[in-house]
């Protein structure tokens, strides 16, 4: 069997290689099926199976409900990270100290968490799902530290040959993101350094819910009584901590499919065995505790989706909305966003323009992490749809380039007071030779001099004008925020008659 | 030696020595003599063509560009649209250009612009990228504040000074070839406007009197040696992005001056042509430009040659 762990190990390595390449593409070149891998991840398709995961989903549940939590050793990018952060602690452990024992379950502390969760998402916020799942906050993590470090060794490779590589910004990095980023990296690497599969069993809602499911699984893990000799070995090297090795049970809600416990085995006592045959048909576990709170559980979610379905809108409403919040395309609108995005940053990473940021208040406190566009630095590039080709979630659903030209996410809103033009009295027009849509176009002012005018049926609210508006302070025109994103009008064709011309001098 | 000869002797070489003689002339070498043509305009033929012909009246490569020098050339390359819309140069005259420096001995040929949508989209979707590489130039990375220096723009009026692409003060020499098209900020956009794009901070411009700005920028020290104005479509109206082909008149010109305001006047009189009445005085650049004494837009006085393909 040692096989199957090291195909495990090989295929997980190269997973997570993809995956993260995705996230700190610098240079922008990762295309097509090499994205693909981040809709193979459980939360995503669950919150995209009605916008497209459907497939995926049901691959992973049944995944589950044959192998058991395969996901979270082949496929979870923290999942591989940890085993990662495990093999190098090891390196510095003494060998005692490598050893893991058994530890009862926190079935309280697991269940209550995926309880939370999934009620605070059937309530219409993706916001606590954001800060646990562990696909998002791997993606947070290698999006704004990883990509930061690999800016900065392509600084390094710039300054060594200026020809050859190019500089890179570090302005599309904000300090909140790398906080938030950094904040998982250190609690996953502490955790993980310390004991193994810790935050998979302890505080990860997929690995809660996958474990359920994986109870039930047809194909379990087991000790063979008859073979087994006591030695412990699979117990002290179970980094899920699952196996007690003095009863011989296998808390299969935890076991994350490593199969090192099958390789350690000198007595080859373990192995992946099918559960339903008719003799020795297993006895369900028949904890008290555990039925109350699965009562609880069912009560509570149930309450919870029936509030859902009265109320379709009832959003948490939390403090400190800031109205100027704009979502990127595809997000259909604020609330849409809300509801599937769980912050891994996708769209940030991809987004060649660097215009799309995490959000800190923006949308308030259930929208930190979120994208937002900022028009600070950069505007959205008229025909670019790349972000909502690659979110995983359907929070941003996919565009075409036709879509994309009338996707009204906010729109220009002239401040004559700041221009310019009526200031100065002095030529100007940036924003309008930024309008892609001629929204934003120049009309008569006086002595010549043209001043901007805004015709918001054709806006669609790319910032272009926001962003080079050179008036300071405070800026002469700014795009409001649309919370539900409307269809603006395509620029009229101007047909222009072929006009045969001289030198004319 | 007789007084009288010696003295005819001093005589004849002083004046000898205070003329102003050329090396070659001195042993009769056979270059053109200079400045035969100040403006050369060209129509009717595709865009490598009509460079041919203007270059041969303009003296050839070879009079701006020597053997083993460093050329950059400065396109418009500002926005992420394709050739079709005529809101960057066209791609195959500056893949014209490069081929010839390189025939002419450069050592290097880059080209860069300071764009406005994101960089590598523009220098994709215009052509010019892949139209350069193929030529045997390269594109140079113009979108960081580290590829600018700050220059001094002494005789300039808002613009005291701008910090300007490294290529640009680097290399030997430059070549400015925008394209002609309108422009709803700066009026017009030619070769004058087109420098915009080898400075950093244009939103300072703006700011500060464009117009004037522009002028300023034609003040400094390092002068194009060539401004090639691409007007083979040109882009009538909505500049200077354009909204769609409908924008654009296939015209089939191109003008070529070392004098930036001179080729700049007689390109906006050829674009007035298009139902536009803009006048020097409206699209102020260029007038300011000659009050700082950065050219001429007395163009009948110049000698001109007009070519017809």
């Amino acid at each position: 069997m040692e096989f199957l762990r090291y195909f495990r190990m090989l295929f997980a390595a190269l997973f997570l290689a993809v995956i993260t390449l995705v996230f700190v593409d610098i240079s922008g070149t990762t295309s097509g099926w090499l994205q693909f891998v981040v809709r193979w991840q459980f939360a995503p398709a669950l919150l995209g199976a009605a916008t497209g995961s459907l497939g995926i989903l049901l691959f992973l549940l049944l995944l589950t409900g044959v192998f058991g939590r395969v996901y979270c050793s082949f496929l979870c990018p923290a999942g591989i990270f940890q085993d990662v952060v495990t093999t190098i602690a090891n390196v510095f452990k003494s060998k005692k100290a490598r050893r893991y024992t058994y530890a009862p379950p926190h079935r309280w502390l697991r269940y209550g968490i995926l309880v939370a969760t999934v009620a605070v998402l059937l309530s219409g916020e993706a916001a606590l799902l954001l800060w646990l799942d562990p696909y998002g906050n791997y993606g947070r993590m290698a999006e704004n530290v990883f990509r930061a470090g690999a800016t900065g060794l392509n600084n390094i490779g710039a300054s060594a040959f200026p020809d050859t590589f190019y500089r890179m910004s570090y302005k599309t990095f904000t300090y909140g993101s790398i906080g938030a980023g950094a904040l998982f990296f250190v609690v996953l690497t502490v955790m993980s350094a310390r004991r193994g599969r810790l935050y998979c069993n302890t505080i990860c809602p997929v690995g809660s819910l996958l474990g359920l499911i994986s109870k039930y699984a047809l194909f379990h893990i087991s000790i063979n009584k008859a073979a087994c000799t006591h030695c412990r070995m699979c117990e002290l090297s179970c980094k899920a901590q699952c196996i007690n090795g003095r009863t011989e049970q296998f808390d299969v809600s935890r076991c994350v499919q490593c199969y090192t416990c099958m390789t350690v085995c000198r007595s080859n006592a373990i192995g992946i065995r099918f559960r339903y045959t008719r003799k020795e048909r297993p006895a369900l576990p028949s904890d008290p505790s555990q039925r109350r709170f699965f009562l609880a559980s069912a009560g509570m979610l149930g309450a919870a989706a029936v509030t859902r379905a009265l109320l379709p809108h009832s959003h948490l409403q939390w403090p400190t909305k800031k109205p100027k919040a704009i979502a990127p395309p595809g997000a259909q609108s604020v609330a849409h966003l809300k509801q599937y995005c769980t912050g891994c940053h996708a769209c940030i990473a991809k987004c060649p323009s660097k215009v799309i940021r995490p959000a800190l208040g923006e949308y308030g406190l259930d929208g930190i992490m979120m994208p937002v566009m900022d028009y600070r630095h950069a505007f959205c590039n008229y025909t670019c749809t790349e972000c909502s080709h690659i979110c995983p979630n359907g929070a941003l659903l996919p565009l075409t380039e036709d879509d994309k030209k009338t996707t009204q996410i906010g729109k220009a809103q002239f401040r004559a007071e700041n221009c310019i033009v009526l200031l100065d009295e002095t030529d100007c027009g940036a924003c309008d030779e930024h309008c892609p849509t001629k929204a934003v176009h120049m009309v008569d002012f006086r002595d010549g001099l043209l001043i901007p005018e805004v015709d918001t049926t054709l806006c669609i609210g790319c910032g272009g004008c926001e962003y080079i508006c050179p008036g300071r302070p405070d800026k002469a025109i700014v795009v409001q925020a649309n919370p539900e994103h409307l269809t603006a009008q395509l620029p009229p064709e101007e047909k222009q008659e072929t006009i045969e011309v001289d030198f004319g001098f | 030696m007789e007084r009288r000869n010696f003295l005819k002797s001093l005589a004849l070489g002083g004046v000898a020595g205070a003329l102003p003689w050329k090396p070659n002339a001195l042993f009769g070498a056979s270059t053109p003599a200079p400045a035969a043509t100040d403006l050369v305009a060209v129509m009717g033929g595709e865009p490598e063509a009509m460079y041919v012909k203007a270059i041969a009246a303009m003296g050839g490569m070879s009079k701006y560009v020597k053997r083993g020098q460093r050329v950059v050339i400065k396109p418009n390359i500002g926005w992420d649209k394709k050739p079709e819309l005529a809101a960057n140069t066209n791609p195959s005259l500056v893949a014209a250009i490069v081929k010839d420096c390189l025939a002419a001995g450069a050592a290097e040929v880059g080209v860069f612009d300071h764009t406005c949508d994101t960089w590598l989209k523009c220098y994709k979707n215009s052509g010019i990228e892949d139209a350069v590489k193929a030529s045997g130039g390269k594109m140079l990375f113009a979108h960081e504040e580290r590829y600018y220096r700050e220059v001094a723009i002494p005789n300039g009026k808002r613009l005291k000074n701008a910090k300007v692409h490294e290529a640009i003060l680097d290399y030997d020499v430059w070549i400015n070839v925008p394209v002609l098209k309108n422009h709803n900020g700066a009026k017009m956009s030619i070769s004058m406007k087109n420098t915009m794009g080898i400075v950093w901070d244009r939103g300072y411009w703006h700011a500060n009197d464009l117009q004037q700005c522009i002028a300023d920028f034609a003040t400094f020290r390092k002068k194009p040696a060539l401004n090639i104005v691409d007007a083979y479509r040109v882009m009538t109206k909505n500049g200077p992005q354009g909204r769609s082909v409908s924008d654009v008149q296939l015209a089939k010109a191109l003008f070529v001056s070392v004098d930036t305001v001179a080729v700049d006047t007689a390109a906006l009189k050829f674009f007035n042509q298009y139902n536009s009445k803009m006048t020097l005085e409206e699209a102020s650049h260029i007038k300011l430009g000659e009050q700082l004494k950065a050219g001429t837009t007395d163009i009948d006085k110049l000698t001109i040659q007009r070519i017809r393909i």
